[in-house]
């Protein structure tokens, strides 16, 4: 599955560039994504907590920088992680592009992400939802870190917080507009078929 | 088979693992070549110096034009790199050659340069594209060699028990330039009987062969035939002269002749 999200952030490419290629400061601007603090062999250990609606994901793997043009501006991370309680994985090649935009820096991010397990049945439209709302989460984040502004929510967590990103409210949109859907379908059916019936 | 008995270290820091090194040490990277030869009691090194743990070697990256491949770079990150496809495509299309997916996953780019087997692709392509190799020691500081420096015969470098290859250099390809790796193993993944690495562009021609000799071999005059205008079927002839005659002869012959074709060669 090939998603495609771009945001702009407040910060000239060189600096964005620079911290594009610390994978943990990329991590920490991540929203429900841990990390450990030492690498092996260019892979960091982390995890990742997505919850979506009423059903929450832990993720644990590694994340590494696969390649970077200096020239271009583009990096490709790899990210591969297993499902803590379940069977299921996630692969993901992360291909981002830096191109200057006005004083700041626009961020295109090309994902080839692969998704085995009960994560998948959810879709394609659904992910890109998904992926969507954690970008500009990511977004708005890492442009803090780029301020240097430290994380508000990882420093203080207000007492009972869940630093998983809650997407419910942008999945209830689309979700039940499907179901809305379906719904309807139904409806039309059963009608029609009374109609047919009664002849 | 078990191999010898061993002592063995994982360093943390380049300069740590440099300490490490010397005169009955070895590397070990991906362990591809290293872990079969130990298991066969044909190499029984006293330490083994893992190198896996240093990510500061782990790097693919273009700056000014020129790629930089950390040593530890694993086969199949090549493989996958778009960045390569794009500037070397030459890079990924040896690297397919190597072995399975499953040794590519763990063998490196250094560890197949520093093992140095005369069927061994990278090499060849790397010389191929007159890539230079960072070597760095404890006692003498770094050192920076060509490929006919560097390789010297069978399995064997001009990397001295002390030092270890740390990171490859890659210049730009000319503009115009499309490049071509060819080879014929008995079965896919087994060691290539003979190959060739080529890259063509105007007013430029680099050829490399693989399984002529114990080390990669440029053939110069095929080259500046190409570049003044020669056939494929021309600079070929002179490629495989440097073949004894017969089978492998005919073999090398066919195999530079379609790969430069394929690359764009007259």
């Amino acid at each position: 599955m090939r998603l495609q999200n771009a945001f702009a952030v407040d910060a000239p490419p060189d600096r964005t560039w620079a911290v594009l290629l610390d994978v943990p400061r990329v991590a920490r601007a991540l929203p429900g994504a841990t990390i450990e603090p030492d690498d092996r062999d260019g892979a960091w250990r982390g995890a990742m907590r997505l919850r979506i609606g009423p059903v929450t994901t832990e993720y644990a793997g590694t994340a590494r920088l696969e390649d970077a043009d200096d020239d271009e501006r583009v990096a490709s991370f790899r990210v591969q992680g297993r499902e803590l309680r379940g069977q299921g994985t996630a692969a993901a090649t992360i291909t981002s592009r830096l191109t200057p935009e006005g004083a700041g820096t626009r961020v295109e991010v090309a994902t080839e992400l692969h998704v085995t397990g009960r994560q998948a049945q959810l879709g394609r439209t659904l992910m890109q939802d998904v992926a969507g709302s954690l970008l500009d989460e990511f977004a708005t984040r890492l442009e803090r870190e780029l301020r240097g502004e430290a994380p508000e929510e990882s420093d203080a967590p207000p007492p009972g917080a869940d630093d998983a990103l809650d997407l419910g409210a942008v999945v209830c949109g689309p979700l039940l507009e499907r179901v809305a859907i379906a719904l309807a379908g139904m409806v039309v059916g059963l009608l029609l078929g009374r109609v047919v019936w009664r002849r | 088979m078990k191999p010898a008995p061993f002592r063995y270290a994982a360093p943390r820091s380049v300069d740590e693992a440099l300490g490490l090194l010397g005169e009955d040490a070895k590397v070990l990277a991906g362990g591809q070549s290293l872990v079969p030869v130990m298991n066969f009691r044909l190499a029984r090194p006293e330490l083994l110096v893992d190198v896996n743990g240093l990510g500061e070697l782990a790097h693919l990256r273009r700056t000014g034009g020129v790629l930089r491949i950390g040593a530890l770079t694993r086969q199949a990150t090549l493989e996958r790199s778009a960045l390569v496809a794009r500037h070397w495509p030459l890079l990924r299309q040896a690297v397919r050659h190597v072995g399975h997916p499953q040794i590519r996953s763990r063998g490196t780019v250094g560890g197949s340069v520093a093992h140095a087997d005369p069927a061994a692709e990278l090499p060849v392509a790397l010389s191929a594209l007159d890539a230079r190799f960072r070597v760095r020691s404890a006692a003498r500081g770094v050192r920076t060699l060509t490929a006919d420096a560097l390789f010297v015969t069978h399995l064997t470098t001009a990397l001295e028990p002390d030092e270890l290859l740390v990171e490859i250099a890659v210049p730009p390809l000319p503009g115009g330039a499309r490049t071509a790796f060819a080879e014929h193993a008995r079965t896919h993944g087994d060691f290539a009987l003979a190959g060739c690495a080529v890259v063509v562009a105007p007013g430029h021609a680099a050829v490399a062969l693989l399984g002529a000799g114990p080390v990669p071999r440029r053939v110069r005059e095929a080259e500046r035939a190409l570049v003044a205008g020669a056939t494929a079927r021309q600079a070929a002839e002179l490629a495989a002269a440097h073949v004894p005659p017969g089978h492998r002869r005919a073999l090398m012959g066919a195999l530079v002749r379609s790969a430069l074709r394929e690359a764009g060669a007259p």
